[in-house]
């Protein structure tokens, strides 16, 4: 079955081992807690259509391990991606101090501009916490990125990570800042959204060439 | 426009042929029965040497070890027991080789300050957190501070001292998890590792050329098997021959693709490193991402025209 969508946008999940980034994606798709997870290994995907400001948005999401070695996968992973979860660990001061290194590897290999969204995790162990909202907050508002604190356990603040990271690429097309039809935007145009941008401009009937994704 | 709110998709693969009909089989795969207790003895001369070395890998390669077996048996593939030790000299070497496991401990629990801390960053944090999330589903590992949880995670410590240049990478807890819950002893298992991650062709190693020189070899393959995806694959651009979907296949050897059982019979079949070209995965037409509902299909068999 051909899906039908506006646009699909590349996301990539990235952090630390153990942050709990292939739960936060298994809790986006399925709505539950994966329980004993598996390390991630290699490169995982998932995808789900959500409606974002009227528009329907197909999210490929590229979930790879925390620990990766191989230069192959890591240009491959990176490349083209429109939006990223950034992803530390709230009781693990190891996962945060790493968020610089991680955020210049989205940079360099994504795109200077791609939108990060940074995701303080397991928030449901706040007793065990060792990095506070308000500093992490400060982190986010120094390196321009949104912030949340989430729960892939209780599913807390999971849906809003991806849509609030989905709306801000949304506007960006909206405002022209970001051109979906440029290579490497990360974004790719659904037949729906090319029947809109096409239409107006000629009556000859445009064959709509869907993404084949 | 069609109405497709919040539609939720999962990629998955799976075997589509768990049975191959005989005519694509290898000859010869129905004339072995799994090697059990008295059929190993029979390969075992009086003194518990090996007798036929060629004959044990290929009896194992078709058909498998039993379970009952496997500790026994898999040091011998792995290297640690060579085929013409005697059970005497066997003896010897693991009283031997337990000393030198200990020594390597006792260099881990010295290291200076300084040394741990740079060890823990590297090497302990991302094993500390592997371990526990390792083969939870096998009775072995499960539940709350299980000693044998503990045995992995002190040979993969020690494994990173005993060889710093690979020191720790993901997915080495997947390959050492089911030789410890098979071999049992930690001393024992550590140098079957040891040999694993020397010998097999599969295994991972964190350096870039060995990864890229598997997919090399996939890459042909499906160039000459399956042109039509090898094409589709090309003209996805330079991220589709990368085959990133397929990285943990070559890593773990189909561990997580496979239930543990067959995965397991896969990894010694390999081990018997007879016909090694025999067990080059073929791949069906159509490993396409597609939704849940209809899972796509992915086919290991041999090759038709099999040697």
């Amino acid at each position: 079955m051909a899906e039908t969508y506006d646009f699909l946008f590349k996301f990539l999940v990235i952090g630390s081992a153990g942050t709990g980034k292939s739960c936060l994606l298994h809790q986006f798709i399925e709505n539950k807690f994966k329980q004993d997870s598996n390390h991630t290994i290699g490169v995982e995907f998932g995808s789900r259509v959500v409606t974002v400001g009227g528009k329907t948005v197909k999210l490929q999401i590229w979930d790879t391990a925390g620990q990766e070695r191989f230069r192959s996968v890591t240009r491959s992973y990176y490349r083209g991606a429109a939006g990223a979860l950034l992803v530390y660990d709230i009781t693990s001061r190891e996962t945060y101090n790493s968020l610089a290194a991680w955020l210049t590897d989205a940079r360099t290999l994504a795109s200077p501009n791609i939108v990060v969204i940074l995701c303080g995790n397991k928030k449901d162990l706040d007793p065990e916490r060792e990095v506070t909202f308000l500093e992490a907050s400060r982190f986010a508002q120094e390196n321009e990125l949104m912030f949340l604190e989430t729960s892939a356990l209780t599913g807390e603040n999971v849906e809003e990570a991806f849509l609030k990271c989905a709306r801000t690429i949304l506007n960006k097309i909206d405002s022209g800042e970001l051109d979906p039809e440029r290579t490497g935007s990360g974004v790719q145009c659904g037949d729906a959204s090319l029947r809109q941008l096409r239409q107006p401009r000629s009556a000859q009937a445009v064959a709509p060439q869907p993404c084949g994704c | 426009m069609k109405q497709v709110t919040d539609e939720r998709t999962r990629m998955q693969f799976s075997i589509r042929r768990p049975k191959l009909p005989s005519s694509e089989t290898h000859p010869e795969e129905s004339l072995y029965r799994r090697l059990d207790v008295s059929a190993w003895l029979n390969h075992l001369n009086e003194l518990g040497q090996v007798e036929e070395e060629y004959r044990l890998r290929q009896a194992i390669f078709f058909g498998g070890i039993d379970v009952s077996i496997r500790g026994e048996v898999w040091p011998f593939l792995l290297c640690y027991y060579s085929h013409e030790s005697t059970s005497e000299e066997r003896e010897a070497l693991r009283v031997q080789k337990r000393k030198e496991y200990e020594d390597i401990q006792q260099k881990r629990l010295s290291m200076t300050p300084e040394e741990h801390r740079a060890f823990w960053r590297t090497v302990q944090s991302t094993v500390d957190k592997d371990v526990v999330r390792t083969d939870r589903s096998n009775q072995f590992f499960r539940g709350k501070d299980n000693p044998n949880v503990e045995s992995m995670r002190r040979i993969l410590l020690n494994y990173a001292v005993y060889n710093p240049a690979i020191g720790y990478s993901q997915g080495m807890s997947d390959l050492v998890a089911p030789i410890l819950a098979e071999v049992l002893d930690e001393s024992d298992t550590f140098w079957c590792f040891v040999g694993l991650m020397q010998n097999t062709i599969f295994v991972s190693s964190p350096r870039d050329e060995d990864m890229e020189r598997q997919l090399l070899y996939l890459r042909e393959l499906l160039r000459l098997t399956q042109q039509r995806f090898h094409q589709h694959l090309v003209s996805l651009g330079e991220d589709g021959l990368q085959m990133l979907f397929c990285h943990r296949w070559l890593l773990l050897c189909f561990k997580r693709e496979f239930p543990e059982a067959e995965a397991l019979r896969i990894w010694e079949a390999c081990w018997a490193h007879y016909q090694l070209a025999a067990l080059c995965p073929v791949l069906g037409a159509g490993v396409c991402p597609e939704p849940w509902s209809s899972p796509c299909s992915l086919c290991l068999s041999f090759p038709p025209n099999f040697p």
